[in-house]
Order: C-alpha cells, then sequence, then structure tokens
C-alpha cells in the first residue's frame, strides 16, 4: 500500500526539482572511494603500509538517479510525516546521513511561479489596454446623472 | 497548485471582462469620479483634524508629549493627505497612480499608458522567467491603481486576490538581480503562499456550507444537478452535461468533504 502509494505523492509533489539545477551547482561527488594498487577496494593483500594517495581518489561520475531516490526517500519521509504513515522504505538514518542530497531550492518553481503570473497579468493588462476607456474611462454615459447624485448627497 | 490557480484566475479574468465587451470610447463609471469624491472625503477629513487639531492646542498646549506632535505633524503633511484622507466609500486609502494626472477630465492616456507598462513588465517576465522586486513593485502598484477606481469592474474577488498573490512575490524575488537562479527561494514565502491558498480553498468550501441555499443543505445536496444543466460559460461539452442524466454527485456524508475537499486538494498540490 505504502509503495504504490508513495511514488503517486511523489509525482504529485514534483519534489525533484534541485535535481533540475544540479547543472548550475558544483555537484557533490557522490562517495569519494580510494582504492589500492591492485585497484579493488576490498583488497586484502600485502601492501599493508600502502597510503591511499591524493592521485588514487576516484571521482566517480554523479548517480543522478541514486542523488534523486535519496531526495524523493526524503520527501516520502516528510510527506509521509504529514500523512502519518510509517515510511518502509527508507530508515531515519539513511535520511539524516544523506549529505550528498541537494536541499530543494524552490528554484524551478519560481520560474514557473513567475512564467504563470506574467501570463495572468499579460491577460489582465491587455483587457485593461482595450477595455479600460470604455468601462471606466473620460466620457462616461452615467456622467450626467451621477453629478446628479452626487450633488444631491453633498446638499444634504 | 499555484499553477491551477494562476490559469483559474487567469481564465477568470478573461471571462469576465470579456462578458462586458464595452469597446466603446464611453465609460460607463469613469475613473474621475471616484477620484472627486475621494478628494472631497480628503479636504473634509483634513479639515476636520486642522479643526480638532487647533482645539486641542487651544485646551492642552502644554500636554502635547513631542510623539503627539510629531503625528500631527505627520498626519497633516500633504503627501499623508493625500494618500491617507482620500478615502473610497468604505473609509479605505485609495492608493492609485491616477492623483497625479494634472487634468482629471482627461485620463484616457493615463490609462492607457499604465496598460502599457503594465503589459511590458509582465511581458519581460513572461519571456525570462525572472523578476526583482523593482518590476513587481510596479506590476503591483499599476494593478492596484486600476483597482482603485475601477469600482465595480474591479471590484471582484480576484484582484485583492492577484494584489495579495503579487505582494507576496515581492518577497520571492531577488532585489535587483535578473537572474533566475539567484539563491533559493525563502521557507517562509513558500508557506505563506501556501496559506493563501488554503485560505482561498477553504473559504470556497466553507461558503457552501454556510449559504442558506437548500441545495447546499443536508438531505437535499442537488446543487451539482443544477450546476451542470445550467453552466454559466458554456463550452464544447456542455450540452453533453446538460442532457446527462440526473446523478446525486454528493450525498449526506459527503457534506463534510465538500467544505474540506477544497483545502486538501490545495494541502496535496501546494507542495509543488
Amino acid at each position: 500500500m505504502v509503495k504504490i502509494s508513495l511514488p503517486v505523492i511523489i509525482f504529485i509533489t514534483g519534489s525533484s526539482n534541485a535535481q533540475a539545477f544540479s547543472f548550475q551547482r558544483e555537484m557533490i561527488p557522490f562517495r569519494k572511494m580510494t582504492l589500492c594498487k591492485h585497484g579493488d577496494n576490498r583488497c586484502l593483500g600485502t601492501h599493508s603500509l600502502y597510503a591511499p594517495q591524493r592521485s588514487d581518489t576516484v571521482k566517480i561520475p554523479t548517480m543522478e538517479h541514486h542523488t534523486e531516490m535519496k531526495q524523493n526517500i526524503k520527501s516520502m519521509a516528510y510527506i509521509s510525516l504529514l500523512l502519518a504513515i510509517k515510511p518502509s522504505v527508507a530508515t531515519a538514518s539513511d535520511i539524516i546521513t544523506s549529505q550528498t542530497t541537494t536541499a530543494s531550492t524552490y528554484q524551478l518553481s519560481r520560474i514557473l511561479f513567475l512564467r504563470l503570473l506574467a501570463i495572468v497579468y499579460t491577460a489582465a493588462f491587455s483587457v485593461a489596454k482595450f477595455q479600460n476607456k470604455g468601462l471606466i474611462g473620460d466620457n462616461g454615459e452615467f456622467v450626467q446623472q451621477y453629478v446628479v447624485l452626487c450633488l444631491c448627497i453633498f446638499k444634504l | 497548485m499555484t499553477m491551477v490557480s494562476s490559469f483559474s484566475s487567469m481564465l477568470s479574468c478573461v471571462y469576465v471582462y470579456l462578458n462586458y465587451d464595452s469597446h466603446t470610447d464611453t465609460g460607463i463609471l469613469p475613473a474621475r469620479n471616484v477620484l472627486n469624491d475621494a478628494e472631497n472625503r480628503g479636504i473634509a477629513k483634513a479639515k476636520r483634524r486642522k479643526e480638532w487639531l487647533l482645539e486641542d492646542s487651544k485646551a492642552y498646549q502644554s500636554k502635547f508629549s513631542c510623539i503627539d506632535k510629531c503625528k500631527n505633524y505627520f498626519m497633516t503633511y500633504k503627501p499623508i493627505e493625500h494618500f491617507w484622507h482620500r478615502t473610497d466609500r468604505m473609509n479605505r486609502p485609495l492608493p492609485t497612480l491616477l492623483w497625479f494626472a494634472r487634468d482629471r477630465n482627461q485620463l484616457n492616456p493615463w490609462l492607457d499608458n499604465l496598460a502599457n507598462v503594465g503589459l511590458f513588465l509582465s511581458t519581460i517576465m513572461l519571456a525570462t522567467g525572472s523578476a526583482n522586486v523593482l518590476l513587481i513593485a510596479g506590476l503591483y502598484v499599476i494593478q492596484r491603481s486600476f483597482m482603485s477606481v475601477g469600482a465595480e469592474f474591479y471590484g471582484y474577488g480576484w484582484e485583492p486576490q492577484l494584489a495579495e498573490l503579487t505582494f507576496h512575490t515581492l518577497f520571492l524575488v531577488p532585489l535587483l538581480s535578473m537572474n533566475p537562479f539567484f539563491e533559493s527561494v525563502p521557507k517562509l514565502v513558500i508557506w505563506a503562499i501556501r496559506f493563501y491558498l488554503f485560505k482561498i480553498m477553504m473559504g470556497a468550501g466553507l461558503i457552501k456550507a454556510k449559504s442558506s441555499d437548500v441545495k447546499w443543505k443536508p438531505g437535499n445536496l442537488s446543487a451539482m444537478e443544477y450546476h451542470y444543466e445550467t453552466q454559466p460559460v458554456p463550452n464544447g461539452l456542455s450540452k453533453y452535461f446538460h442532457k446527462a442524466p440526473k446523478v446525486r454527485v454528493l450525498n449526506d456524508t459527503s457534506l463534510y468533504v465538500v467544505c474540506f475537499s477544497h483545502s486538501l486538494e490545495s494541502l496535496g498540490l501546494a507542495s509543488f
């Protein structure tokens, strides 16, 4: 049940907007792996005196799908808190230690929001441009009546 | 949710404005009247305030504190007199750029140019997808200008809503930079906008529960039948809805769902 509902929640919430901007930021590599001489990190060989050099650190290409998954898990936990569903996918330690995920910046949302607001304003002002003169312009149809009414009120 | 609300408000704007369909040169409710009325009220208020000050200064001249004097000076200050004492019928201030028009009998160019500037600013925002505080403030001021003098035509619910949303947007964008990726968005503003959406949707639900209409009361929840049958702005599918068999969409148990459905909807989608 939870496994089915969570992707739906992710789809609704669209939490992966931070990943869309990963190209803007300097990506933090997911994990820096130190390799031994043999190129095996689980090597049980005899070179115990080997000290890992800086050149040995290999920058593994950023696992965007992995990062995204982690981000989604984070949002899952967040929303499941709201909905009082206990997350069965991610453990608490996973969420706390997931330092590789970038925080949600809402930049894409802001762009979308501003564009939509701009559409509203474009519609509103283009209509205002053509109709304001007719509606609240100078030569009103009811000006005379209105003036008479105002005079009556002020005399009273 | 922002998307949905923006689209809906845009559509409603267009629909309602087009319904009036008055492209004539004769204004139905000229802005001049609103401005003149407000000015008269402002003059009367300022006069009353000055009289009151005169009387008080005669009686209690020594008892006025420094703050009182400053306040009184501030309230009789000319710009304050213009923008605070000049009120509408409900005694609310009337902030509008049209006060700067020299000849109040020729407001048409002002209305035109304000709309042009607004169009220009919103086109920039649409093209770049970014904005700064100056731009948003310009849009806000122009929209408020029309809203103040628009009388009945700008008296609908979405005008203050649009103004409120624009005011929130002021804190959403950088001060001068037009970089769309400028830093991150403040969390407080996001939550303010979420609350704004929640408020609208909750209000829309509650007003149905609160209405005295029998069609929204328990036992007779037939409002949707009428809604499908008589649609105010018909579209291509309307005739099918009109001819559809009467199915009771709502029942007694769903009454309680109705007033919260909107708010749940906003909760679900506002986290976008």
